[in-house]
């Protein structure tokens, strides 16, 4: 308890002795650990999305997209179950919204240009990538 | 419209700089017509979901960090 003590009040020293900004680090300290289902699954958002570039203006790109999609919702999914796990539900749920709209272009009835498909490709890979980075770097 | 995004393209914040690159980017793409008017629309609404996405990232990386040193600070109290 005394040790407890000790590391708290040295917390709250750095973070102006106020109760209000010991929230984030009391927040911190119950975040949701590392999960290797939630890093499996972006890391497979961002390689389809990596390979799925090159399909743009192929029939198969059809197929990169569902499967893009459908691992996108399942990321938003998964981790919404997760205690403590707020900001990667928002990137997750981020994220999902990006990828619905390359999911309903191309469901829908208007043809899609190859500089649209390559650029959003574009960018969902980008932000694959921010959030494998913060994803991976959880507390173990 | 033009003179906000050159002002952004020159700012010292490297994520606003970024930022305004690609809405340049797509503003080429359209004009150019490789784009249509929807796609360019969408396009640029992502830009706005990809900032919320590296904010969010920065919160996390900060919660992370915090973490460590709260677990590291409760290491050196139990050895106290």
């Amino acid at each position: 308890m005394k040790k407890l003590f000790i590391a708290l009040s040295a917390l709250m020293i750095l973070n102006g002795c106020t109760v209000i900004s010991t929230v984030p680090v009391i927040r911190s300290y119950f975040m949701a650990n590392f999960d290797n289902n939630e890093y499996m699954l972006i890391n497979t958002v961002r390689t389809q999305a990596n390979l799925g570039a090159a399909k743009c203006g192929t029939p198969e790109v059809i197929t990169v997209v569902d499967n893009i999609y459908f691992k996108t919702i399942e990321l938003r999914n998964y981790s919404q179950s997760i205690p403590h796990n707020e900001e990667t539900i928002k990137m997750s749920s981020e994220l999902s919204e990006i990828v619905k709209g390359l999911s309903e272009r191309y469901h829908g009835k208007d043809p899609v240009s190859l500089n649209y498909c390559t650029t959003k490709f574009g960018i969902i890979e980008k932000n694959a990538v921010t959030i494998q980075n913060v994803v991976g770097a959880k507390p173990r | 419209m033009s003179e906000l995004l050159n002002e952004l393209l020159g700012s010292d914040k490297t994520e606003v700089v970024a930022f305004a690159q690609e809405a340049q980017d797509l503003k080429k793409q359209y004009e150019a017509k490789k784009l249509s008017e929807s796609e360019y629309k969408e396009l640029l609404r992502d830009l706005e979901h990809s900032k919320a996405i590296t904010a969010s990232a920065g919160d996390l990386e900060t919660q992370t960090k915090l973490n460590g040193l709260i677990s590291g600070l409760i290491s050196v109290a139990s050895l106290v």
